[in-house]
């Protein structure tokens, strides 16, 4: 009987010890942006529209549900939004990089992602980069795992501590266009862009611009003439737009600088928590597991006819009662932290939690006004091209 | 645009509908002129029309044609935007349209504020009969107009912001990111600020970087300015906001748009009280 459990006993004495073994190398340093060496002339920049992030609370784990605060994730959506456009303005390869919170169909490039992980130690999100016409550039899950001295304030330096993980994206975008995107398709996807932009407001002269290809992709199925009147005016109005958008990244702006410090400070002690929480975790399931281990191989060494085996057995079993009370007490241990980490984060969202629904109802305020003003100069645009082409206006007179 | 195309959505209409614009000016006439009274805010935009009969007393408008009178047309048009809730802009923005006359501002916020008759306060108390372009003109004014108030409101906003930022203090700003080359970021300030209307003075940060992005950021170069009119003083004890928006009518080459922003600047610096 001993010699059917002696094996067994080893395995699991083996597992544990190998979980303990494994280790994660990390670094303060980082991944530096990459800056396109060619020279991009003007008209070859894509704008980049990137969406307020998903905050991913849907897809949280749930070991990982006790360190995740809404409010904090909510507002760790803009926080990652706008760091990854710094990083891409801050690249010089790209146009304008802006952060919308609305459509962005009618942006060159359109930047969507979820936030998968985010507590200080590891950052995860799914990123995908589309173009005007449709086609995907990237659909990619990144990942960053920092040590706890890109929080010391020795260390640390103005970018922010998964500074690396933004840059990677914004390598990756860069890569992306190097390798496969043409000046001709650059130009379509602009072209596209700004149909698009045109056809949300004047539908009925644009609409047929553009069409869906078999591939999904939308193509240029026409062009407006260089000197189109109404198109001259949606020029006038996209200026406006890019006034209002660049208004919201002022917004954005406050809001990320105003965070910034708790925040940061946030990440740094929650750092620590997780550090120890997922520590105690590891050593408590290892403990489990060898504590059943001993007791299951001290109660066959009481069944063994070796003497040595037999009295031993005491020892064996005290040792397996020992390793799982003390899995127990790191469990509890653990559940210390995160109250610990609960009462942070607790902490953070009081704090957070105000700024964010200031900096929500404000986007809603302007964009509300703005998207009435956008609705006034459609139908005008709409009276102006029935007026054009000899048509009684839509609206009733 | 790379290309011209074979169609242009432009211009092939001017000699038209006639007959139709002639019963749209009879049934705004109808609306605008029972709620308007007097009709004294009503934009006259034909200068060519006859008077209908029911109108009294206004001959003497007959030269607008095409034109922003900011003392009549910016009030109906002006108050059926601040209808659909433009709130947020500021007092700067609503000070200039309300003293054009809140008298006939609820008529005509409900033509232009709901899009029902988009002409009907353009020929509103006459019967008079509008031409292709000068309906084309009229909307263009309204256009413009809009374009006027939308800047004050952006602007406004802008420096609202900005003014917050400046009392929560700029010293914990960490935008930079690994920057190619420069490695130290720009701390500080509105990170992306590229682009803005012709008229306007959003300012313009170029980002470290590529230097060849001047498209972007042309907002910066010179531009021409154009004189103040008479009643501005030297605007030295401007706030911000004031200085944004003379700037911006400085600037600005359209002159309709130009009196539009200095109207705004009188009504925000209270010169027209």
């Amino acid at each position: 009987m001993l010699r059917l459990f002696q094996p067994i006993f080893l395995l699991l004495v083996i597992a544990g010890v190998s979980a303990c073994a494994t280790q994660t190398v990390k670094s303060t340093t980082f991944t530096p942006i990459d800056a396109d060496q060619s020279g991009i002339v003007e008209e070859e920049l894509l704008d980049i529209g990137i969406g307020i992030f998903q905050p991913g609370l849907d897809d949280i784990p749930s070991n990982r549900e006790e360190l995740t605060f809404s409010d904090v994730r909510m507002a760790e959506t803009y926080f990652a939004s706008y760091n990854l456009a710094a990083a891409l303005q801050t690249s010089g390869n790209w146009g304008v990089v802006r952060v919308v919170p609305g459509d962005l169909s009618s942006s060159d490039l359109a930047i969507t992602g979820t936030i998968l992980q985010s507590d200080g130690e590891t950052m995860r999100m799914q990123v995908n980069v589309k173009d005007a016409t449709g086609a995907t550039w990237i659909d990619k899950e990144y990942e960053e795992v920092v040590s706890k001295y890109s929080y010391d304030p020795r260390m640390r330096r103005s970018e922010d501590a998964f500074q690396g993980l933004f840059n990677k994206i914004a390598n990756d975008l860069l890569e992306y266009k190097q390798r496969n995107i043409e000046r001709e398709e650059i130009l379509n996807i602009r072209t596209v862009s700004q149909i698009q932009f045109a056809r949300d407001f004047a539908p009925q002269v644009f609409d047929d611009y553009l069409e869906e290809g078999r591939n999904g992709r939308l193509e240029i199925k026409r062009l407006p003439a260089e000197n189109d009147p109404i198109l001259a005016r949606i020029e006038n109005i996209r200026e406006r737009d890019y006034l209002y958008v660049d208004s919201l990244q002022d917004y954005y702006s406050n809001f990320v600088r105003q965070m910034d410090g708790p925040y940061t400070e946030f990440r740094r002690m929650s750092y620590d928590e997780v550090m120890k929480m997922d520590r105690l975790a590891a050593d408590s399931r290892r403990n489990m597991i060898m504590g059943v281990a001993a007791i299951l191989g001290g109660i066959a060494a009481t069944q063994s006819n070796n003497a040595a085996a037999y009295y031993s057995s005491p020892i064996i079993l005290a040792s397996g009662g020992w390793l799982i009370k003390d899995a127990f007490n790191k469990g509890d241990e653990r559940q210390m932290h995160i109250e610990a980490l609960a009462e942070l984060g607790n902490s953070l969202e009081m704090e957070i939690a105000p700024r964010t629904i200031e900096l929500e109802e404000r986007t809603i305020t302007l964009s509300g006004s703005v998207e009435a003003q956008y609705e006034q100069w459609r139908e005008l645009l709409a009276d102006i091209y029935a007026n054009e082409i000899g048509e009684a206006p839509s609206s009733d007179l | 645009m790379p290309t011209i195309s074979d169609s242009s959505s432009s211009s092939n209409g001017d000699s038209s509908s006639s007959s139709q614009s002639s019963e749209q000016q009879d049934g705004s006439q109808d609306s605008n002129s029972s709620s308007n009274g007097g009709q004294q805010s009503s934009p006259q935009v034909s200068g060519t029309q006859g008077q209908s009969p029911g109108d009294t007393g206004e001959s003497g408008d007959a030269g607008n044609s095409g034109e922003q009178n900011s003392g009549t047309q910016a009030g109906s048009q002006n108050n059926g935007q601040q209808g659909s809730g433009q709130q947020t802009a500021g007092a700067s923005n609503n000070g200039g349209f309300e003293s054009n006359g809140s008298a006939n501002g609820s008529s005509s916020a409900g033509n232009q504020g709901n899009g029902d008759d988009p002409f009907g306060d353009l020929s509103a108390g006459r019967g008079q009969v509008m031409t292709a372009s000068e309906r084309r003109a009229a909307l263009d004014a309204r256009l413009n107009e809009g374009f006027a108030e939308f800047d004050g409101m952006i602007l406004g906003e802008r420096e609202r912001v900005q003014a917050e930022a400046d009392e929560a203090g700029s010293d914990v700003m960490s935008n930079g990111g690994a920057g190619a080359g420069s490695g130290d970021g720009e701390p500080g300030g509105p990170l992306i600020v590229a682009s803005a209307p012709s008229g306007s003075t959003g300012g313009g940060v170029m980002p470290a970087g590529n230097a060849n992005r001047e498209g972007d950021f042309s907002n910066t170069s010179p531009q021409e300015t154009f004189e103040t009119p008479d009643d501005i003083p030297s605007g030295n004890d401007d706030d911000v906001v004031a200085r944004q928006l003379r700037e911006a009518a400085m600037r600005e080459p359209d002159p309709e748009l130009r009196e539009r922003l200095w109207d705004e600047y009188r009504a925000y610096t209270g010169l027209g009280q």
